[in-house]
């Protein structure tokens, strides 16, 4: 049924959320919602506000107005290491790996609660850090062998090459057990075979119960793999539907040519 | 004596700076506070004297053994705690705060240790500090010897520690604050209060370091502790390796040997030379550290590789 309201509870809701930096509206009271188990596109032209609407979310630009709703709890005004708690992580589109640490660091270091990040752990539950350690490292060779990164563990990150600084951002967001990703550009500058297997590799978290929301400028990428699209322009939410729809919208085309 | 005690006091201060710069990426451009709250406070708590030293002596007395291990956990604990009350306001902030921050604190704390002279006998010096077992042990050379087996002993636990403390979760978080602190809570890092104890501790570690300085030299002063104090802790951590405890121990030695050469072979210079060469050696120091930042920005030894162990 094109065109018809998605059914199901959202798993995001965002709300007429805003951000401004000084005079600049980067997104201007932008609603949209999200259901769970989907692979959601948002796609805009540049300086639509995607990446910021995804900082928002997270936290790390905290919202001017508005409400992020995440599983029905609110998000907006809690610090990024709560949001994570929470379950929501983001990726960045130029990739940010912890450059003099190992790609398996840069791995473990990631997520919630990990424990022996607070002292008192180190000095009272030596035995649980030590346990948990082994964990880290066991779940951290296995989600690098998943993106392909299997035999990268001991490199340090800044060694790594445009592509596979890629995938280390995902893996990093997948290590943290989250239950909702959003991926700024997750396969710019990866070579094609590799677009594939990353997107395989997310088609079957999606199908064990993970929501992916993702910006991506790559049409072929968006139309093949989201099944549900939202449109972005100038700060809010100019259109959504299924891939048919948005291909056949003309409002999509004219926002692209900057009318 | 002259070189192995302050070089071994110079290896602690730079394990603590090296928590805040090596580890976390903190620039703490105060260290001679922390250094001057440490050494004051187990100088004054020590002695007994809160005031001059020609007037006023306390009942406690120096030389009482237990008072000297309150004191050091004092100095320990007042620069920590003053090392937090400076970075709650200031680490939230953009990171050139802090270093703003703590080189005014370092000029406001020598400024009070010099102008309060009733309380701290301002630039009279505050003398008569004890040594550990000043009781036991009779002045001089045994006196030195057992000064050295402490402050080694106290270098060697902290340096264990460090090494321990750099392979623990706890360690990889700071790491990661270092390397891209807005990746790091992206990642689900309470930055905030991982900055904060590092940076408490490291404030700790530096009182420490004060305190047995002023034990050592028994006498204290306030222009001891000028930014000058701060730039040294930092040639010893980028000389021996930044973020690696080992080098950061080795560096200290491998600078405390530099300075006491030159002090050495001041007998066998002719005078007009000797008397300039405390300053030729500053110009060694900073031609020095500008071609280990040039060529060498890991230091003598780079920081260890994480490898995974299971």
């Amino acid at each position: 049924m094109p065109g018809s309201e998605p059914t199901i509870a959202p798993i995001l809701e965002v709300r007429d959320v805003s951000k401004s930096f000084g005079g600049l509206h980067a997104v201007d009271g932008c609603s949209l919602t999200v259901r769970p188990q989907t692979i959601t596109g948002l796609i805009g032209p540049n300086g639509a506000g995607k990446s910021t609407l995804f900082n928002a979310i997270v936290g790390l630009y905290p919202p001017d107005g508005g409400e992020v709703l995440f599983d029905g709890r609110r998000l907006d005004g809690l610090p990024p290491y709560e949001i994570v708690r929470r379950g929501v992580i983001k990726t960045f589109q130029i990739p940010r790996e912890l450059r003099n640490m190992t790609v398996l660091e840069n791995l473990m270091v990631s997520g919630p609660s990990v424990a022996g990040e607070r002292l008192l752990d180190l000095a009272f539950r030596p035995r649980a850090v030590r346990r948990q350690e082994r964990e880290l490292i066991d779940r951290a060779e296995h989600v690098l062998s998943l993106v392909g990164l299997g035999p990268l563990g001991d490199e340090y990150a800044k060694n790594l090459s445009g592509g596979q600084k890629k995938l280390l951002e995902l893996s990093r967001a997948l290590m943290a057990r989250p239950k909702m990703v959003l991926l700024d550009e997750p396969v710019a500058g990866v070579n094609p075979v590799l677009t594939n297997h990353l997107l395989d590799v997310i088609e079957g978290l999606r199908q064990r119960g993970l929501t992916f929301f993702l910006i991506e400028h790559d049409m072929d990428v968006v139309m093949k793999r989201c099944e549900w699209i939202i449109v972005m322009h100038q700060g809010r939410t100019l259109t959504e539907g299924t891939p048919r729809e948005i291909k056949a919208n003309p409002a999509v085309i004219e926002s692209y040519l900057g009318a | 004596m002259s070189y192995v005690v302050p070089a071994t006091i110079l290896a602690i201060l730079a394990l603590g700076l090296d928590i805040q710069w090596g580890k976390t990426g903190l620039f703490n451009a105060g260290v001679a506070a922390f250094i001057g709250i440490g050494a004051y406070t187990f100088g004054m708590l020590s002695t007994g004297q809160f005031g001059d030293p020609l007037f006023h002596w306390s009942h406690w007395g120096p030389g009482q053994p237990i008072d000297l291990i309150v004191a050091v956990l004092a100095a320990m604990g007042l620069a920590g705690v003053l090392g937090a009350l400076v970075a709650i306001p200031t680490l939230r902030l953009r990171a050139d705060y802090l270093a703003i921050a703590t080189l005014a604190l370092a000029e406001i704390v020598r400024l009070v240790l010099k102008n309060e002279r009733s309380f701290t006998g301002g630039d009279q010096t505050l003398a008569f500090i004890p040594r550990p077992f000043a009781g036991i042990v009779p002045p001089g050379w045994a006196s030195d010897g057992v000064f050295v087996l402490v402050a080694g002993a106290i270098a060697l636990t902290l340096l264990f520690m460090m090494l321990y403390l750099s392979r623990t979760p706890w360690g990889r978080a700071l790491k990661a604050v270092r390397e891209d602190e807005e990746a790091a809570q992206a990642l689900g890092k309470n930055t905030f209060i991982l900055k904060l104890g590092a940076f408490g501790i490291g404030c700790a570690i530096m009182g420490l370091a004060g305190a047995l300085m002023a034990s050592f030299q028994q006498v204290i002063a306030p222009d001891q502790f000028v930014p000058y104090t701060t730039f040294i802790a930092y040639v010893v951590i980028i000389l021996g390796g930044s973020g690696n405890p080992k080098g950061v121990v080795l560096g200290a030695y491998v600078f405390s040997l530099f300075g006491w050469g030159t002090q050495q072979i001041k007998a066998y210079l002719p005078s007009a030379f000797a008397l300039r060469i405390d300053f030729v050696n500053q110009i060694v120091i900073g031609i020095l550290l500008v071609l280990f930042i040039l060529f060498r920005p890991e230091g003598i030894m780079r920081e260890e590789k994480y490898l995974a162990r299971k």
